[in-house]
């Protein structure tokens, strides 16, 4: 009966938008003062923020690479970012998320640059509304290049699920609750790669192809976005170094 | 050949410079065929190289950059510096302390030196006449990828900060700035101009607005005084 509602006679998704529309997005760089990099992203009523610290010694030091710097990643919930309190220590869920970014970070990152360091990264996600994996991603790459470490490439994602037998765009929560299937992917867009890529529940071979298309259209339009942050962080840049 | 964009253009990571892959210069890699940003930042090309500045980022060891360092631990060959960013410096005994009459080097001093070497061995420090152990003033730092607006033009700012405070200034690379003046109004005179650099360097006349600040500093301690 519920999963009938997700999607309506017309074709369009329960609040309005078409199976291949993403939620309303903003993104902006350079919030936070005291870290290196940082960036924030509403993605529909999520709301999330990622905060870059180092390169910087690697602590404890016997974690440290000769050859290459240490990546670590803590993905977090606020205790007020779901509808019922949330216990403030890490869930096993925020340990994988934390290192299904951290993978997906490492593969664009040229960690070999800072030998025997060590660069963190904080997602902090303050408002859930589901996708908030691939919004954190989409933020933490944000926030490493503000932090200005070389990357191959911006990181964006985005998820497409299988609402009521049909194939959806950036599920909200409600979506996420009741879907069929559920595919999380990760691109870095200038140079054609995919990061990150999960899939709960079960798609056919056909389903799946079409699903990467739609994530990949998805993506492209969170990567001009992305750039656009950018530039806008970096407006007055031009004349610095004259 | 063909240049993807120009002189001074400013790029973002992934974004193709030139398709030539022999121009991949600083902050840059190739990818498909193209040379790309790796940063955030303006893009530099000098005849046979195609360069990004970063807009911001840690300091990146480079052999001959000017350093300060700050020994962190004494061993029975070398000292180890800490040149921020998570970076180690080794700076061999024996060329430390043929640098001053005082050879005695103590956890805590600050060292001013260049870069011998940066590699997968580490960053190896220049010892003898290159290393200056600095005895007085005190330290300010500033992101790395804003130091060389104090360079440019001649050393242009850096000259103005050190003639209008009376101060010297040993200016890292790293981002680390000692002055060392004749008095500490003086030196924090000096301090903030270097601030005003670090936290505007796009100010239009910004060496007009650094004199502005230090005459501001000194004029008021004066009539203080």
């Amino acid at each position: 009966m519920e999963k009938a509602l997700l999607i309506r006679e017309d074709g369009t998704r329960v609040d309005g938008r078409k199976p291949d529309e993403l939620r309303p997005f903003r993104m902006e760089v350079g919030v936070l003062e005291n870290a290196d990099g940082s960036a924030y992203i509403e993605m529909g009523k999520t709301k999330i923020y990622a905060a870059v610290y180092g390169p910087k010694e690697a602590h404890p030091r016997h974690i440290a690479q000769p050859h290459r710097a240490i990546l670590q990643c803590r993905y977090h919930m606020a205790t007020f970012s779901v509808s019922e309190r949330k216990a403030p220590g890490m869930t096993r869920r925020e340990h994988e998320l934390s290192k299904v970014i951290r993978e997906a970070l490492e593969s664009v990152l040229f960690l070999e640059e800072y030998p025997r360091s060590m660069i963190e990264v904080f997602v902090e996600v303050i408002q859930a509304d589901a996708g908030t994996r691939t919004a954190g991603l989409t933020a933490a790459s944000l926030a490493l290049a503000d932090a200005g470490i070389p990357m191959a490439d911006l990181v964006a994602g985005v998820a497409v699920g299988k609402v009521a037998g049909r194939l959806v765009l950036d599920l909200s929560e409600e979506e996420d609750k009741n879907c069929e299937a559920d595919l999380p992917v990760g691109m870095a867009p200038s140079i054609n790669s995919i990061v990150l890529l999960q899939l709960n529940g079960r798609l056919t071979r056909e389903e799946f192809s079409e699903a990467m298309r739609m994530a990949k259209k998805g993506i492209e339009v969170l990567y001009e976005a992305q750039k656009k942050a950018l530039q806008k962080r970096f407006a007055a840049y031009g004349e610095v170094t004259d | 050949m063909t240049e993807l964009v120009n002189d001074k253009d400013f790029v973002l990571p992934g974004q193709p410079l030139t398709d030539e892959r022999t121009k991949a210069g600083r902050f840059t890699y190739v990818h498909g065929g193209l040379v790309r940003s790796a940063v955030a930042g303006m893009v530099r090309i000098r005849g046979q190289k195609a360069e990004v500045i970063p807009a911001r980022g840690p300091y990146k060891p480079r052999e001959n950059d000017r350093v300060i360092g700050i020994v962190v631990d004494i061993k029975p060959s070398y000292y180890e510096l800490d040149l921020g960013w998570g970076i180690t410096g080794i700076l061999r005994a024996k060329k430390a302390k043929k640098s001053g009459k005082e050879s005695q080097v103590t956890i805590g001093d600050v060292i001013y030196t260049a870069i011998a070497f940066a590699g997968v061995k580490g960053v190896m420090l220049k010892g003898g006449k290159d290393a200056h152990r600095i005895t007085r003033g005190f330290i300010v730092t500033m992101s790395p990828t804003r130091v060389p607006r104090l360079l440019v033009r001649d050393r242009e700012l850096q000259e103005t900060i050190e003639r209008e405070s009376q101060c010297k200034l040993y200016i890292g690379m790293n981002g680390y700035i000692a002055i060392v003046g004749p008095s500490t109004k003086n030196e924090f005179a000096a301090a903030s101009a270097i601030r005003l650099v670090d936290t505007e360097p796009t100010l239009e006349g910004l060496k007009e607005k650094v004199m502005g600040v230090l005459r501001r500093a000194l004029w008021e301690e004066l009539v203080e005084e």
